[in-house]
């Protein structure tokens, strides 16, 4: 910055190079061979700071930027509020912008389900999955239920007092879910701000079971707290092979999270590409790997038109159960 | 004995070349970050995060962790010159931190700040280092109830906190209520009081708002005397220190409860730093021998707020190692560290990561002993923030203001609503509305409403839950002995004066 | 400062009003698991209401006293809008340059302007002081300012 006159000049021309570049962009002209951003990509968070979202996407820009993998740095912003809407508002403003993406996790479909807002979940660019975040039902140590079965016939028998982050987002549903598939008496759901308190009230004793992920439940494993079932498809490798999944003991509920990557409305195809490849090394990263394995998240890539698809059949489950939990309005 | 070896074990860690560096450099950012109102001590942590991915965990944790030591000392710095908070936990400070730095005497109340907060912070980590696993058990049994029970108390210290008409200090702080209420219900996870607007579902930011009300609505009204903002005047020596150390003696009392106060409330799981500085005010002030002059530059407001506050910030990291829950936003960005370093928080971290532990505690005494002695050793360097000319100052400290208000949640419509708070500011100053019950309503509202319906519905929606709790119930007793206070008063002076006064007809 | 009195009461009652309505549709009663969304707020725009009246009725009671001070000093207002109108307008630009550009112009117009100060210091203060923060917060703490609707288009970096 040396004057204010080379800046004005220097100002305008690149700003008529750029005129010339987005009339270019508009012409659709066939995909270049490697597109690459060319300023600090928005990386746009759903959540507040702390939370999950918040660690998944600053750990992995945080990967980007110690692997060199992007010439540009990825510049995490928070958007909270609204369960996710006012991050989806913002991403939606920036249609056909190739230097935003944004990570999700449930709320991205189920936040336009539940709420009046002028956008659902089909309005944004599928970029990728990266992975898919589990949920234990966890009870206290010390509690009398030691298996699935002990605790349905308690909960069919009295209104548990359970809790959970968040009103009408995914521990809550899956608590509903659970309710109609084995016929319990309604649960008294408590919604915390964070999964970390959720934990802490099912240490300290204030209810008597939860459906945190396992990475908010292992800082009480196994001196506090016992996970019952996992919520997943399949039994978990590693440390917990042994815990059984709740379809094997005959209720069907299977929920996993969606840690998935999506770009605003419109995003030109060979920039979806550039960061579905660029997600790719990361999650081959072994660090990354490390990572989900430490807190048993399942690893799980896809990309493009696949992972649409995908999104597409994880609506409908959401779909599904807040209508029938008569949530949506 | 075995906590003393141990953290003897620490300070070995701690006192390397590269950690003293480490956390050098973590305290002079933390400064920066506490004084800019664009960077939180929150939001400084989570971007520096990534920078550690390259470094040892122990190291990792010294550096996020005297960040935020730096931010906690910082953040008082621009509340006390210029009425403009750079952090939330140093509203409360500008209290009676900005009156005192007008009368003259900055340099006085930068001390106020620092040496007492200092001390604070190392009577919290002394509490950290012997007592941490017991504590955090105790903290495990504060559910909804007891939570609720404690801002009731917050609140009950707040009676009578605003000077001039009852009536105005009620309207102040409804509207303060109000505005915490708007977003998105945590409890019924709809929208509430948004009228439709996306916008409004991340809510009023209390940060927007103290910078507008307290911030812009100054600058306004210095305007009006003399077409500047004249910020603060007189000279700043270290001089003051003496002063200080005296001052600090005298209000001993003061300082030991805003202290263990500030400790605990951070050591409870979400709460943190914010709520305990206000809480120490109002205690302050409520057992105060001159509760007049807080509001006027008193200095036990300048001691209790960051005492509080300073010791609170190290309580909240002790249920984050303990048991992997955050005692405050700031403590979530560093455990989310954690998990990216591949550590496990939990009791289990004291035994297979010792180094990572003792290091951290350690690096809790080196990292405040540098952050006190570079704020002290600073603070020539603010008064030579006073001497730039009124020109420069104002038009420079309104940009700042607005990257604070722009930088809570990245839209220039809070830039707007810093607008409309500085208007407001001014005109509820000038019509002798207080501005504090307002502040503290709309930071501690939805946390305690959040508490009481979340009781309410442990109990099926009976308010007997408060009574049968211990712990809630000596909380909502008391708080509720001291709402009735001033009314209970006059009755009170009367059975004093003997039952002979009262007259027969009302005995 | 009567007239001040009685404008600021009568926004706080617009806003209880307002406030009031809302919390009706949101159900300001007791549900069967405690109070439900609009219970807090329907009682506090209730207090706020019964309040601002008290105050109007206060100012229109007391007026004659009160209208002894006058809100604005003689010459006030005049000093108050160089310093708002400056600001609201920076505010405004924001929106359309970004925050660096109007940083620039805003410091340019206030202290050549408003505070008369040199030419020479006025320049380096409005260039070092966008410099500044570019660089602390766009380029070491990655805290994108506002860019407005032209900025990245004027500020290619």
């Amino acid at each position: 910055m040396r004057g204010k006159r080379l800046r004005v000049v220097s100002a305008v021309l690149v700003a008529l190079v750029l005129a010339v570049g987005l009339l270019a962009l508009g012409a659709d002209r066939p995909a270049q061979a490697a597109w690459q951003p060319s300023k600090p990509v928005e990386f746009i968070i759903m959540a507040g700071q702390g939370g999950g979202a918040d660690v998944y996407a600053r750990f992995i820009s945080g990967l980007i930027e110690k692997h060199k993998l992007a010439p540009v740095p990825f510049v995490p912003l928070n958007k909270a509020g609204g369960a996710g809407a006012v991050a989806m508002e913002h991403v939606r403003g920036k249609s056909g912008d190739p230097h935003t993406i944004m990570i999700t996790l449930s709320s991205f479909v189920m936040t336009p389900i539940i709420q009046k807002l002028p956008f659902s979940y089909k309005d944004f660019t599928p970029i990728s999955l990266v992975a898919l975040d589990n949920f234990f039902l966890w009870v206290q140590k010390d509690s009398p239920w030691k298996s699935v079965k002990e605790f349905v016939a308690a909960a069919q028998k009295e209104s548990l007092t359970v809790a959970g982050t968040g009103s009408k987002q995914e521990d809550e549903l899956i608590f509903t879910f659970f309710e109609q598939k084995a016929d319990l008496k309604p649960f008294k759901y408590v919604p915390f701000k964070g999964g970390g308190t959720v934990a802490a009230n099912l240490v300290g004793g204030q209810v008597k079971a939860t459906v945190n992920n396992p990475s908010e439940g292992l800082p009480h494993y196994p001196g506090k707290l016992r996970p019952l079932a996992t919520f997943a498809t399949e039994r978990h490798k590693g440390q917990f092979a042994d815990l059984p999944t709740m379809k094997e003991l005959g209720y069907d509920i299977s929920y996993q999270m969606m840690r998935g990557i999506f770009g605003p409305p419109k995003m030109p195809v060979e920039a979806r590409e550039y960061y579905a490849g660029l997600m790719k090394k990361v999650f081959d990263l072994e660090d990354f790997q490390a990572f989900l394995d430490k807190n048993v998240l399942d690893a799980r890539y896809l990309a493009g038109d696949e992972f649409g698809r995908w999104v597409g059949g994880y609506n409908d489950v959401h779909v599904q159960v807040i209508q029938k939990a008569g949530w949506s309005k | 004995m075995d906590a003393f070896l141990n953290l003897l074990g620490g300070f070995e860690v701690a006192i390397s070349p590269y950690n003293l560096v480490i956390a050098g450099v973590g305290v002079f950012l933390g400064v920066i970050i506490g004084v800019l109102p664009g960077l939180g001590g929150t939001s400084g942590v989570a971007i520096l995060l990534p920078l550690t991915f390259t470094m040892p965990p122990t190291s990792a944790i010294v550096f996020l962790s005297c960040i935020y030591w730096g931010a906690l000392f910082g953040g008082a710095i621009t509340s006390i010159l210029f009425n403009i908070p750079g952090e939330p936990w140093s509203v409360a400070v500008m209290f009676d931190g900005y009156p005192m730095a007008r009368d003259g005497r900055a340099g006085q109340a930068l001390a106020l700040a620092f040496i007492p907060g200092f001390f604070a912070a190392f009577i919290a980590v002394v509490l950290f280092t012997f007592f941490a696993p017991p504590l955090a058990e105790l903290a495990l049994r504060f559910g909804p109830p007891e939570t609720f029970a404690i801002l009731l108390l917050a609140f009950s210290t707040f009676t009578g906190l605003g000077r001039g008409s009852p009536m105005k200090s009620v309207a102040s702080a409804t509207l303060g209520f109000i505005l915490a209420s708007v977003g998105l219900d945590v409890v019924t996870g709809r929208p509430r009081l948004t009228f439709d607007s996306i916008i409004l579902l991340s809510g009023f930011s209390f940060i927007t708002a103290s910078i507008g009300a307290f911030g812009v609505g100054e600058i306004l009204q210095s305007a009006e005397e003399r077409l500047e903002f004249r910020g603060t005047q007189g000279k700043v020596g270290l001089g003051d220190l003496w002063l200080t150390i005296r001052e600090t003696g005298r209000s001993i009392g003061t300082f030991v409860t805003s202290t263990v106060l500030g400790f605990w409330i951070g050591v409870l799981p979400g709460t943190g730093a914010t709520p305990a500085s206000f809480m120490a005010y109002g205690l302050a002030k409520q057992y105060s021998k001159h509760p007049e002059k807080f509001g006027t530059g008193a200095p036990e407001g300048i001691i209790s707020t960051q005492s509080a506050a300073q010791s609170a910030g190290i309580g909240a990291l002790l249920p984050m190692v303990t048991l992997g829950i955050p005692g405050s936003p700031t403590a979530a960005v560093i455990l989310g560290g954690l998990y990216i370093w591949g550590l496990t928080p939990g009791p289990m971290l004291f035994i297979e990561q010792k180094d990572f532990v003792w290091g951290l505690i350690a690096s809790m005494y080196i990292g405040n002993v540098i952050g006190v002695l570079m704020c002290v050793l600073l603070v020539p360097v603010f008064a030579a923030i006073l001497r730039v000319p009124a020109p420069i100052l104002t038009p420079s400290i309104i940009l700042l203001s607005s990257i604070g208000a722009y930088a809570v949640n990245n839209t220039t419509f809070d830039i707007w609503l810093l607008l409309a708070f500085g208007v407001a500011g001014y005109v509820f100053k000038k019509l002798n509305y207080p501005l504090a019950p307002f502040v503290v309503a709309l930071v501690l509202g939805d946390m305690t409403e959040e508490a009481l319906r979340q009781s309410l519905i442990m109990s099926s929606g009976s308010l007997w839950i408060f009574f049968t709790r211990p712990i809630a119930a000596v909380g909502v007793v008391v708080a509720l002995a001291l709402f009735m206070m001033p009314l209970l008063r006059p009755g009170i002076a009367r059975l004093r004066n003997g039952l002979g006064a009262v007259p027969p007809a009302q005995a | 400062m009567k007239r001040a009195e009685i404008i600021t009461a009568l926004a706080l009652l617009v806003i209880a009003g307002f406030v009031m309505r809302e919390a009706i549709r949101l159900g300001p009663g007791w549900g069967e698991a405690g109070p439900r969304g609009g219970f807090f707020p329907f009682w506090l725009s209730v207090v706020l209401g019964l309040s601002s009246l008290w105050i109007l009725f206060q100012a229109l009671r007391h007026g004659s006293q009160l209208a002894r001070n006058a809100f604005f000093p003689p010459g006030a207002i005049r000093q108050v809008l160089t310093v708002f109108l400056p600001m609201a307008g920076a505010f405004a630009l924001f929106e359309v340059v970004g925050f660096y550009v109007t940083a620039l112009v805003y410091l340019v117009f206030y202290i050549r302007l408003t505070g008369r100060q040199s030419w020479a210091l006025t320049v380096a203060v409005g260039i070092l002081f966008p410099t500044v923060t570019f660089l602390i917060f766009e380029r070491w703490f990655l805290i994108p300012l506002p860019k407005g609707r032209f900025g990245e288009q004027l500020l290619p970096f």
